[in-house]
């Protein structure tokens, strides 16, 4: 069983990043999306089990996707995390405020991407 | 004399350009005829000195031609400072001139003048007369003096407060408003004539309005002050309804023995936009900055993490040059950012009672692979063993970081960086020393600048953003401290830091420091019971804090991990079993082992209502007995610290070391290699891995990735571990380091985390 993730983020770069740091974990299944808009319709048509947001992105933000997403039937629920460079702690209290489980700083490593999301979604868990 | 001259000199020249307002006017008549009809005399007449000659003030009967012939001998008069009487007269008709000089602070200023058509002499009698209307006469005209001196001052001060930037309001001990200037206006939209007395209380917002005047009458009767003598940051309340920041300074005056309070009040929206401005623009920019940056410094890492093998050194080289000014770059960005957080006030300090020196030792472990790298060794000067300070312990690391790695960028290679702790009264100094090349004294001034170093090549020689300096002095005064430095040409340098000790103020204070030592929380409202408490469980090898509150006790688990909880029924706030609720409800708290101290006796409601809510290990009944309390203590501290570990490592002396140190405390089990850790692993459950990194079939953190569950990991190896495995571990402890102390308080405090 891997864990199946959505990528949002509207730079493109970033994303290619992304794909490649996670692309050889067996245990991570991840699809892109590079607008709200986007995500919202690849995550209603199959739900995931992660959903990984930018913050800052033209047309819709990452967190009003996130508002949309879980006004969504059958997705109030759906577990989130911010991917994003506003990581000061009074950005991050915000964020969880508005459910995500937790925040990965940019710029990350992505050689400790995999762990990173990981551990969030164990500790999400535990 | 002096003064009087001064005044004389200063009185002179406006005299010879006095003109009498209508006052003097009438009142020089009044005394002219007054003199005229009691001397019985057809003219008399007041001369002052004029800019050209001398120049006739008021006159009764003498026509302008007759005083201009009168002018030689009025200024004979004030020349001389003699009175005189003549009946010899340049004008063929008069027979009798009598001139008495006036002296003001010594010097004749006016003659007054008496002038008969025939002969005659003046008897003792008239002569007073005279003296006493010429006294009158220059009362007259000082008084006039006084007048426009004091207008002129009025109009200089009101001309002052007009153009002021501040808005001030000047109000009585009841809060009335009796003065305001036109800043005032400008700034709460009110015309003058609508605040004046109103009360004060109409320009502030709730809280502020309601407060005030209960505030004005406990700051007359007790002195206390908030905003008297100093000024704060606080709102105010416009016409419009709208309120606005503002900075408030209040001076307290008696005026005719009132009470009265001067406001200035300076409207600050405009800074606050700033602020916030660039609050947003930092926020920004650092987002801006560091998209790409994500992007840049993935994609090195992704070439350099998996492709590595298969590139041409040179290739693989410049990589690394890249990624390592990639990763400069993120440090100055976060450095950038953290000044503008320290500076601006928005950094929270997380303080806590910790040991200085063992601060300083783990500073030194943090510094040393640096120092390796340049062939420059850290030494720790013998010194006190334990210093208590209450500091955030992050950022004195981050202190430490700092100066430790100037000093060693600075020390020749093959050097020595010597670093001493001194306790000195009240406060205790780190020194951090090199025999590098020294501070050139020009650069004293500027070096705690941002972006200053010495020398504008030292930024490509050595590194570092030029921020380091200026985020520890900070830092330092943010702990209330002070930073600075020695240095001589070619000897080296010294920094210095100075920080608060911490006193023990609370009865659980000493114990703060034990970090070995089990730690449980004592609530209970009355602070002799709690240090009976705090005493016994001290005896049996129990460190403990006090809450005073239920609210306090909550916070204080939140923040901090306890094995236990001693709690007391009757609180001041809640009740002991509603704060053993919202314990259960919160989930890092949720399995707290709870001792009820109390002097109510467990009854069976409560004994059924507890055990559905929460595992209360234990109900003592006060007054305590102390092996009660010992057994009920031992009894919820076994409850929570054993726990199975595995332990991966290949040296069977370190394995039987360790055994030692962690077996009566935990289930302790080991591996010697990768794959039988792995097997262990996949056959038995584990509270914490204890890893270490070099094993005989690869490095322990390539476990790192497959640990399904999430199983805390303390890496515990012969030396420093890198950053990148660092951020996936609990915890990591260097072999050479570590005391059994050390290794049991890290794994309590990483279960604890976990258990949370």
């Amino acid at each position: 069983m891997s864990l199946r993730i959505v990528y949002v983020d509207d730079e493109p770069d970033i994303r290619e990043i992304v794909t490649f740091a996670l692309e050889d974990e067996a245990d991570m299944q991840v699809r892109m999306c590079a607008s709200g808009s986007e995500a919202l319709r690849s995550i209603q048509a199959d739900p995931p089990d992660l959903v990984l947001l930018d913050v800052m992105m033209p047309g819709m933000d990452g967190p009003s996707t996130l508002r949309q997403i879980r006004a969504l039937p059958g997705l109030s629920d759906v577990v989130a995390a911010f991917v994003t460079a506003k990581v000061q702690p009074s950005e991050v209290d915000e964020f969880k405020a508005m459910g995500a489980i937790g925040v990965i700083a940019k710029p990350f490593d992505p050689m400790l991407l995999p762990a990173q999301v990981r551990d969030l979604w164990a500790r999400h868990h535990a | 004399m002096q003064l009087a001259q001064s005044l004389a000199d200063s009185l002179q020249p406006w005299l010879s350009q006095y003109v009498p307002d209508a006052n003097a006017v009438a009142s020089f008549a009044r005394w002219l005829r007054l003199l005229k009809r009691t001397l019985a005399l057809p003219m008399v007449m007041l001369s002052v000195r004029g800019v050209e000659g001398v120049r006739t003030l008021a006159a009764d009967g003498v026509d302008e031609a007759t005083a201009h012939r009168l002018a030689p001998l009025v200024t004979r008069v004030l020349e001389t400072g003699q009175p005189l009487m003549l009946h010899e007269l340049p004008l063929p008709a008069l027979h009798f001139y009598a001139g008495l000089p006036i002296f003001l602070a010594g010097q004749p200023v006016a003659v007054l003048s008496l002038l008969d058509f025939q002969p005659r002499s003046l008897s003792a009698a008239e002569h007073a007369v005279w003296q006493d209307v010429a006294d009158g006469m220059l009362q007259t005209i000082q008084q006039q003096r006084a007048a426009v001196q004091s207008l002129a001052q009025e109009a200089r001060v009101r001309a002052v407060l007009n153009t002021v930037i501040d808005g001030i309001i000047t109000i009585d001990a009841q809060g009335c408003i009796q003065a305001c200037n036109p800043m005032a206006e400008a700034i709460f939209g009110y015309a003058a004539a609508e605040m004046l007395g109103g009360n004060i209380s109409m320009l502030m917002p709730e809280p502020y309005r309601s407060e005030h005047d209960h505030y004005l009458q406990r700051y007359l009767a007790t002195g206390q002050a908030r905003v008297i003598g100093v000024g704060r940051e606080m709102s105010g309340l416009r016409k419009d309804g709208t309120v606005f920041p503002m900075e408030l300074a209040v001076n307290h005056l008696l005026i005719d023995g009132q009470d009265m309070f001067t406001g200035v009040v300076r409207d600050i929206t405009e800074r606050k936009q700033h602020e916030r401005m660039k609050e947003e623009f930092i926020s920004t920019v650092s987002h801006e900055l560091r998209t790409p940056l994500t992007s840049i410094r993935g994609a090195l890492g992704l070439v350099l993490g998996k492709f590595s093998g298969s590139l041409p050194d040179k290739a693989k080289q410049l990589l690394e040059t890249a990624s390592r000014n990639c990763e400069r770059l993120c440090i100055l960005i976060n450095d950038i950012l953290d000044l503008e957080k320290l500076t601006a006030g928005h950094l929270a300090l997380e303080l806590k009672v910790v040991d200085l020196v063992a601060l300083t030792r783990q500073a030194i472990v943090a510094n040393e692979g640096y120092a390796l790298q340049h062939a420059v060794r850290l030494r720790l000067l013998a010194g006190p063993t334990q210093v208590p300070v209450r500091v955030d312990e992050h950022r004195i690391l981050q202190v430490f970081a700092n100066l430790l790695s100037n000093a060693v960028k600075y020390s020749p290679r093959g050097g020595e960086v010597q670093i001493g702790i001194q306790v000195q009264q009240e406060q205790v100094r780190v020194v951090v020393q090199d025999f590098g090349r020294g501070i050139p004294e020009h650069f004293r001034s500027r070096i705690f600048q941002r972006f200053s170093q010495a020398d504008s090549s030292d930024t490509r020689e050595k590194g570092g953003t030029g921020l380091g300096l200026s985020i520890v002095k900070t830092i330092v005064e943010l702990h209330e401290g002070r930073i600075d430095y020695r240095s001589q040409t070619q000897q080296g340098t010294t920094f210095f830091f100075d920080l608060p000790l911490w006193l023990p103020q609370t009865i659980s204070a000493p114990d703060a420091l034990d970090a070995a030592l089990p730690r449980v929380l004592i609530c209970e409202d009355n602070a002799d019971v709690a240090r009976v408490l705090s005493e016994m469980l001290a005896q049996d090898g129990v460190a403990s804090d006090r809450a005073a509150t239920a609210a306090d006790a909550f916070a204080m688990l939140q923040r901090a991990p306890y094995q236990a909880l001693l709690l007391d029924l009757g609180l001041p706030d809640v009740d002991g079993l509603t704060l053993i609720q919202q314990l259960r409800n919160h989930p890092p708290t949720r399995e707290m082992s709870v001792i009820v101290v109390s002097g109510r006796a467990q009854n069976v409601a409560v004994a059924s209502w507890h055990a559905e809510v929460l595992p209360i290990v234990d109900w003592v009944q006060k007054p305590i007995d102390r092996e009660r309390l010992k057994q009920a203590v031992t009894q919820a501290l076994k409850l929570h610290i054993r726990a199975r570990i595995l332990h991966v490592e290949d040296d069977a002396d370190v394995v039987e070391v360790t055994r030692a140190m962690l077996e009566d405390q935990h289930e302790y089990v080991y591996a010697r290699s990768v794959a039988e850790a792995r097997e262990k692993l996949q056959t038995g459950t584990f509270d914490l891995l204890l890893l270490d990194m070099l094993l005989p079939d690869g490095v322990g953190a390539c476990l790192l990735g497959s640990l399904d569950t999430h199983l805390p990991v303390v890496m515990f190896s012969n030396r420093e571990i890198g950053i990148e495995v660092r951020a996936q571990v609990a915890a990591a402890l260097v072999k050479a380091n570590t005391s059994r102390d050390k290794l049991l308080a890290t794994i309590r405090q990483v279960l604890q985390q976990e258990g949370n």
